[in-house]
């Protein structure tokens, strides 16, 4: 009983990881530019294909693909940005909020045009190597997901702490009005912080490809629960949104394991509601009275 | 209320209905008379929306669930007790109603975009729920078989249902048009445009909203339980968060706060998708484009183009604090 509740927790962790990669990318475009975007869970989607398309298509190997995957995702996010959250930017918040549904219904059935209904898998690197600890397995897979997001995230923060797009982006998460009269140009750090959310999605959906089965709807769910981490973690709040990621992908697991399968989607969603009563105050959409 | 402005303009609009109402006699195809049933019953599902988004500012992201729950509700009464399908578009109403009751007390708390996140969040839970209830719901099959309206013992026609469907989207429209006219709309809209001034004077904005979301809830139940007594089958891929979102881009699209907004953008949403057809496999990427296009170049919908009105939508009183 006790190993396979650690068992459940090490897939969980890993679970997490890439719960925490969609969301610490969706939580700087929230937190940064002040828009909900449902289309993110898209971009983790077109990761997984676009890693497929480079490592069958195309015959790169895993890291290749990988990288180019990552790359093609975040210049897929600056085009959206370009093409649709920036004529909205100064419209009611809720505009680019439904507007971001319908990049993600666009997204969805072009790649279902694309690469076909049929569900596909990407061979990882470590296609069935297995560590086994005692009574404890780790798929290598599983355990790359863990190292990778652990870098990527690293990196971010410090990209975030120590560069001028950083320095830009933290900026204007404060005020964009005092902080374009300081000369940041939003015109700018908005692309960039669509890139670097991009990347991580486009990292997040690769990783899984070996894992999981892909599917051009297996976006939509993550794109929500990413969405619920960054309320949940605090928008513009990486950190928070990593932990809350790790901690939903363990519950999950849990739930998943000694519960019911059924019900472990809707943990994400009660939870969403009950945050959001918690931290009233802290939500910009707070009460005035 | 623009149809106030003349005395000539009621007359106009009543007899213009009952025009209208001849359509379905005049039309042949069983697929175009299937497009006018669907058409009302999404003006119902969007002039119900449009109560809660254009007349009290809260974007409701979960009537696509509310939508699912009158059909079910509808569903599930009629194959199981054996009702009579009318009596069934009552409770599945009622059932709508109430249960959009927690739905509100603990959304309506929040304000512009949050509001719109927390109703996702039930929309998502209903559907979920719906999904894996299985003993109640039969799962992802769905409910085969719900009896079709019937007068006396005769099922209507499809020039039938199409007139009925009709009757029952003009009373619906009828009931909105009477409920913003009513002291409650009054109060709904001076919430909306400054909800600290309207508690001033004495409204009690929370109840308001509250009474207005169930109303509205009951009013998408209605829509939910005729789509599940004209086709007959329910299943949980029918009331998705993309209903949700079609009905939002619907109101939006027809005019966000206007009587006739919601109609409009039914009749736009039902039949650009029908329209689309001859794209095949490209019809959904151009809808998910052309919903983009709406939401850019149209934030005032059709009603907006012919008559330009300022602060329809997140106007400046409720603009600056909705921000994240």
């Amino acid at each position: 009983m006790f190993s396979i509740f650690i068992q459940l927790i090490v897939n969980g962790i890993a679970a997490g990881g890439i719960y925490a990669l969609a969301a610490s990318g969706l939580t700087l475009i929230t937190g940064v530019l002040n828009l909900i975007n449902f289309a993110h869970g898209e971009l983790y989607m077109l990761g997984a294909y676009f890693a497929l398309s480079a490592f069958v298509g195309m015959n790169f190997g895993f890291w290749s693909s990988l990288f180019a995957s990552m790359i093609g995702v975040g210049l897929l996010a600056v085009s959206i940005e370009r093409l649709v959250f920036r004529p909205l930017r100064y419209a009611p918040p809720i505009n680019p909020l439904l507007a971001s549904l319908g990049v993600s219904i666009f997204l969805q059935n072009a790649s279902l045009l694309i690469w076909k209904a049929r569900p596909q898998r990407l061979e990882g690197v470590f296609a069935d190597s297995i560590i086994q600890l005692g009574d404890i397995r780790i798929s290598m897979q599983r355990l790359l997901v863990v190292i990778v997001a652990i870098s990527l995230i690293i990196l971010l923060q410090f990209i975030i702490k120590k560069t001028w797009l950083g320095f830009g982006i933290r900026a204007i998460s404060q005020d964009l009005t005092a902080s374009s009269l300081m000369g940041v140009n939003i015109e700018k750090i908005a692309p960039a912080t669509f890139m670097l959310a991009g990347i991580l999605a486009g990292a997040a959906g690769t990783l899984v490809g070996p894992i999981f089965i892909l599917q051009p709807t297996m976006g939509a769910l993550v794109g929500l629960k990413a969405f619920v981490l960054v309320i949940v973690g605090g928008a513009g709040n990486v950190a928070g949104a990593t932990i809350a990621g790790v901690i939903l992908g363990i519950v999950e697991n849990l739930m998943d394991g000694f519960v019911s399968s059924k019900y472990k989607d809707v943990i994400a969603f009660l939870v969403l509601i009950f945050v959001l009563f918690v931290k009233r105050e802290g939500l910009a959409g707070r009460d005035v009275s | 209320m623009k149809a106030m402005k003349g005395n000539y303009k009621p007359v106009a609009i009543i007899t213009s209905f009952f025009l209208l109402l001849a359509l379905p006699v005049a039309l042949e195809s069983n697929y175009h008379l299937h497009l006018v049933i669907m058409v009302c019953i999404n003006t119902i599902l969007a002039s119900s929306l449009n109560l809660v988004l254009g007349y009290a500012g809260n974007a409701s992201l979960c009537h696509g669930a509310l939508y699912g729950i009158g059909a079910y509700t509808a569903a599930l009464v009629s194959t199981n007790l054996g009702l009579s399908p009318w009596v069934c578009m009552i409770i599945a109403g009622s059932v709508a109603g109430i249960l959009a009751l927690p739905v509100g007390l603990a959304s309506l708390p929040f304000r512009g975009v949050y509001f719109a996140v927390a109703t996702l969040g039930f929309q998502q839970i209903i559907n979920l729920v719906t999904v894996n209830w299985d003993k109640l719901t039969r799962g992802p099959m769905g409910i085969t078989n719900v009896p079709p309206f019937v007068v006396g013992s005769v099922p209507l026609g499809m020039k039938g249902l199409a007139t009925m469907s009709m009757v029952l989207a003009g009373f619906c429209v009828f009931s909105c048009w009477l409920i913003v006219r009513s002291r409650i709309g009054a109060e709904l809209r001076a919430i909306r445009d400054n909800e600290i001034a309207a508690r001033s004077v004495g409204i009690n904005s929370f109840w308001v909203k509250n009474l207005i979301f169930c109303i509205s809830a009951a009013m998408a139940g209605v829509a939910g339980s005729i789509f599940a007594h004209y086709t007959g089958f329910v299943s949980p891929d029918s009331f998705t968060i993309n209903v949700s979102v079609t009905s939002v881009i619907m109101v939006l699209a027809g005019g966000i706060g206007t009587l006739g907004g919601g109609a409009l953008g039914a009749l736009l949403l039902t039949l650009l998708p029908e329209m689309m057809r001859f794209l095949q496999d490209y019809r959904m990427v151009l809808y998910g484009i052309s919903l983009v296009a709406m939401i850019i170049y149209l934030p005032n919908g059709i009603i907006g183009l012919l008559s330009y009105r300022n602060g329809l939508f997140g106007g400046s009183s409720r603009g600056e604090e909705e921000g994240a």
